[in-house]
């Protein structure tokens, strides 16, 4: 009896090794976010927000790096401000009184569909390039981004970043 | 057992002989706070014997920080060479040859030093560079079946940047005719002691111009109070192109410059003019 009690301890034993290593079928991970797909729709402006981009660098206290403009000039906030882009890459902007230069209407498109980080809004021969930030809340509900206006300035012969408008977007 | 406790011992000798690493040295800079973007002068004096046995003449600083273990801005501090590498060594085995870019000049018996600034050394901005870390070696370190020969690990910490609040400072402090300027006048700062005890609203009367040519007339906006603890602040927010008159602009001109001043209602009160400089950005 003592021997068949071994026997069994032994061919569970091997049972459970053999299964347990066993290879996991992966599942399929499934095709990418189409990011350009993500994008269309109207997005909204929720926040701007002016950052001193040397005051940044240099790690200077928050007051000196930013500043919230959003409704810094009641009559013409920056909440009424609406970009919407089309499944056709045309776009159309509405600036209500929003103090900003971009074009009205025109073409868009990604630098990159896979791996975007600039968004760009264009007419005819003019590009306005817009940066983005973290992809993260894009599959979100309300989806969200930050796109950033880069003012540069020239140095010698180079162009450093000066000014950064980060523009906080959201669709529903 | 008492063999095994002998090997050890002759072991752990063996060891400590083998190895020559210098604890002992004064470490001295200039500014002897510095900060990330000052230029500091580094200066080294060995008291320590591993540095006789070492036998050399010249010293070589190895340096890292948290975000890099290289000098990868050491071509911007010798613009005129065109063969710095932005290496601590150079070659397969970088340890035992010393980029000869970093090596210390000898100002004195035992004693070294080497000239940096560390913000262009690392390129880091000086948000990023905290501190950094530095040994001092022979151009050969050993290693590789010799002796290691070098300092102790020594850190250098960074006093950090203070934002200096200008009495009139703008924000953003780079700024265009075609942005979104804010203006303060913080009363904590004025030195004027009638100023500082003034607990009423400010007017801000400020006029753009082109060179030293007045590009419109003055205007007067309304500056918006905070309270500071019992300090009031006092700011204008505006956007010169859209909020200032410009009718003497001519065409193909643009503002270069904002002369402003704080004032009460009836200017019996009335700050120092203050000149902003408009930077053309893209």
């Amino acid at each position: 009896m003592k021997k068949i009690l071994i026997y069994i301890s032994i061919f569970t034993l091997a049972f459970s090794l053999l299964y347990s290593c066993k290879p996991e079928e992966l599942k399929p991970v499934g095709d990418p976010f189409d990011k350009v797909e993500l994008m269309v729709g109207t997005w909204n402006v929720n926040r701007v927000i002016q950052v001193d981009v040397e005051a940044t660098l240099k790690g200077y206290p928050l007051y000196a790096r930013e500043l919230d403009i959003t409704n810094v000039f009641p009559d013409n906030s920056y909440t009424d401000l609406s970009i919407t882009l089309n499944s056709d890459k045309s776009f159309t902007l509405v600036k209500g009184n929003a103090y900003v230069n971009w074009p009205l209407s025109g073409t868009w498109d990604l630098n990159n569909p896979d791996h975007p980080s600039k968004l760009y809004l264009i007419l005819q021969l003019d590009t306005l390039s817009l940066n983005f930030s973290s992809f993260s809340e894009l599959m979100m509900s309300p989806a969200k981004l930050v796109i950033s206006e880069t003012k540069k300035q020239k140095v010698d012969d180079k162009y450093i970043d000066a000014i950064y408008y980060n523009y906080e977007i959201s669709k529903p | 057992m008492k063999r095994l406790i002998f090997a050890s011992i002759i072991a752990l000798f063996s060891y400590s002989g083998y190895s020559q690493i210098c604890g002992s040295l004064i470490v001295s800079t200039i500014p002897e706070e510095p900060t990330a973007t000052d230029e500091i002068t580094l200066t080294v004096k060995f008291t320590c014997p591993e540095y006789e046995q070492w036998g050399v003449e010249d010293i070589y600083l190895w340096v890292w920080t948290d975000k890099t273990d290289q000098p990868s801005g050491l071509p911007d501090m010798f613009p005129g060479a065109d063969d710095v590498q932005p290496l601590n060594g150079l070659g397969d085995q970088a340890w035992k040859n010393s980029n000869p870019y970093l090596k210390m000049e000898k100002i004195g018996d035992n004693t070294y030093q080497y000239v940096f600034t560390p913000t262009i050394m690392f390129k880091l901005n000086p948000s990023d560079l905290r501190s950094m870390g530095f040994l001092c070696k022979p151009k050969d370190g050993g290693g590789y079946g010799d002796p290691d020969m070098k300092t102790e690990d020594q850190e250098l910490v960074f006093k950090s940047l203070t934002f200096i609040e200008d009495l009139g400072r703008t924000f953003p402090a780079t700024v265009s005719a075609n942005d979104i300027i804010t203006i303060y006048f913080n009363q904590k700062i004025a030195d004027d002691a009638t100023f500082a005890a003034y607990t009423g609203n400010l007017l801000l009367t400020i006029r753009p111009y082109v060179d030293n040519t007045p590009a419109g007339p003055e205007m007067v906006f309304s500056a918006t109070k905070t309270m500071n603890g019992n300090i009031p602040e006092h700011k204008v927010t505006l956007l010169p192109n859209e909020h200032l008159d410009l009718s003497n602009l001519s065409e193909g001109q643009k503002v270069n410059k904002l002369i402003y001043y704080f004032h009460n209602q009836l200017k019996t009160l009335k700050s120092e003019e203050f000149t902003k400089i408009l930077i053309d950005l893209k």
